[in-house]
């Protein structure tokens, strides 16, 4: 569904295929088809497990027939909403609570960096997770670093690996960060998606929000430029490369 | 170019002829999103606080901590009160925005964070310093808090004073919210007026006939803010759509369950 009023409506049936990563090739199953105006809600307790192997599985709404194994994401968008945005609401639940987040995900460049600042990691009874999100086109999963700092002294509090194509869940309890700590996560060779996760340890919430790109702290101009900068300027302090 | 193509680029010619923000008139402007304040004897609201200029020279630590200025709006958008904090004396400082930060904060219901012009020249590449930070919720009985990041480049300030950057058209546009109510539930939604003009809002609801129906009808200030509130009993999803004048009417959510709290961007 169009965010906004103005956009033009698909009003054709719509396949829905889950894609999932297995074995280095993107398979495909139809999940079920969609009419316009039509609800469907989609819960890892309603598909195999099979399609989770990798922590990642992708609901791909198309006209188009999609005929699996894939050696690359297809790249048709059936909707063309970008302004605003389309979004997708997307969550985590469990018997007492759920926290939704915007989960729609375009494939992200091979060859990239992840640097971002995690302001709202919580104290007192909570578990705190990131959790770090990776699609890219190539269906290969390939291993990263991640790497954890204190952003005031740049002491460097722990290292995790992070993967391609892959959701990768970081307990951050027991990296030690303060609550005025700042923590500043680098990775130099992937790019990601990363997500604070808090659960309450009365498993009676949850709270999840993704950190920002250092971009965010600007608006306007040529932001991609001065990301660029802080980026340099952070990786070449942090001594990452 | 096909006909739907041409057929969009007319429609979005005519309902968004401008950029959903404005660029702030004044170079040396910084923004802030208007953020939603919850504080009664059922909510807390904190801000988690940043350096933002430290971040972009690559250096967190005490040596460019500087100032920031929260402002505080009511209902209705005029200024309940401000109050000048230091930043960056700690890596993250999570404020709690209550009475004990400002006196008269009931009379409140949204806030903006204005970093003070940084001291050093940034290169900033025309681009605008921005707050578009973290604020969390907490419910009384809540174990933990929920979560949202700014949601709209709302508001700057210059030595000009304060300026609106939200634009809005000529005509009325729905603003579907993607999240489906199910029920047993409690919703609200913060809605913000971005815009130097007031707007008129319609919230709507979709029936089981495909249809779409007025719920309530309400106009919001420039910097304005209305938080507006459904009891969702049923567990099959219901929509809800925000008619106005608003290029980006998107509300923060709040679903509250039992004990638990979901807020996120609708």
């Amino acid at each position: 569904m169009a965010a906004n009023r103005w956009e033009n409506r698909v009003k054709s049936e719509l396949n829905v295929y889950l894609i999932w990563n297995d074995r280095n090739l993107w398979n495909v199953d139809l999940y079920s088809k969609i009419n316009f105006g039509e609800v469907i809600r989609i819960t890892t307790e309603d598909i195999d497990h099979k399609y989770m192997t990798s922590g990642v599985c992708l609901f791909y709404p198309t006209t188009e027939e999609l005929i699996g194994p894939l050696d690359s994401l297809p790249t048709t968008e059936v909707w063309s909403s970008r302004i605003p945005e389309w979004r997708c609401t997307t969550g985590f639940y469990n018997k007492n609570a759920q926290t939704s987040y915007q989960g729609e995900i375009f494939p992200l460049p091979q060859k990239a960096n992840l640097l971002t600042f995690h302001p709202f990691i919580q104290y007192g009874e909570v578990d705190n997770y990131l959790l770090v999100l990776n699609i890219s086109k190539d269906p290969a999963i390939k291993d990263s670093t991640i790497n954890f700092f204190n952003s005031v002294d740049l002491h460097k509090k722990g290292i995790a690996t992070v993967s391609t194509n892959s959701a990768t869940c970081i307990p951050l309890n027991s990296i030690g960060y303060l609550p005025t700590d700042l923590p500043l996560f680098i990775s130099p060779s992937m790019a990601g998606i990363p997500f604070g996760l808090g659960i309450s340890r009365d498993g009676q919430m949850l709270s999840m929000e993704h950190t920002h790109p250092p971009a965010s702290f600007v608006l306007f101009g040529n932001r991609n430029a001065v990301q660029g900068k802080i980026k340099k300027t952070w990786f070449n302090k942090a001594g990452v490369s | 170019m096909n006909f739907d193509s041409l057929r969009r680029k007319a429609k979005y010619a005519i309902f968004i002829p401008r950029r959903v923000t404005k660029t702030p008139k004044n170079s040396g402007s910084v923004i802030s999103d208007l953020f939603c304040l919850r504080q009664d004897s059922e909510w807390k609201t904190y801000f988690e606080l940043l350096n933002i200029e430290g971040l972009i020279l690559g250096d967190n630590s005490s040596r460019f901590a500087n100032q920031a200025e929260f402002i505080f709006f009511d209902n209705n958008g005029s200024i309940v009160d401000s109050k000048i904090v230091k930043v960056g004396e700690f890596g993250r400082q999570t404020v709690l925005l209550d009475e004990s930060f400002i006196p008269n904060i009931k009379k409140a219901s949204s806030f903006s964070v204005f970093h003070n012009k940084p001291r050093m020249q940034l290169d900033l590449d025309g681009s605008f310093l921005a707050e578009r930070g973290y604020a969390g919720y907490e419910k009384s009985n809540s174990s933990i808090r929920g979560y949202v990041h700014g949601n709209l480049d709302a508001v700057a300030q210059s030595d000009q004073g304060i300026e609106l950057l939200g634009n809005q058209g000529i005509i009325r546009r729905s603003y579907q919210v993607q999240h489906p109510l199910r029920g047993p539930a409690r919703y609200e939604f913060f809605l913000t007026n971005p815009c130097k003009r007031p707007s008129r809002i319609t919230i709507q609801t979709k029936g089981l006939d495909g249809k779409w129906t007025d719920l309530d009808r309400f106009a919001l200030n420039p910097r304005g803010s209305k938080l507006w509130a459904v009891e969702k009993s049923s567990s099959e999803p219901s929509f809800i759509r925000i008619k106005s004048r608003l290029y980006l009417g998107r509300p923060v959510v709040f679903r509250i369950a039992g004990q638990g709290i979901d807020v996120f961007h609708g």
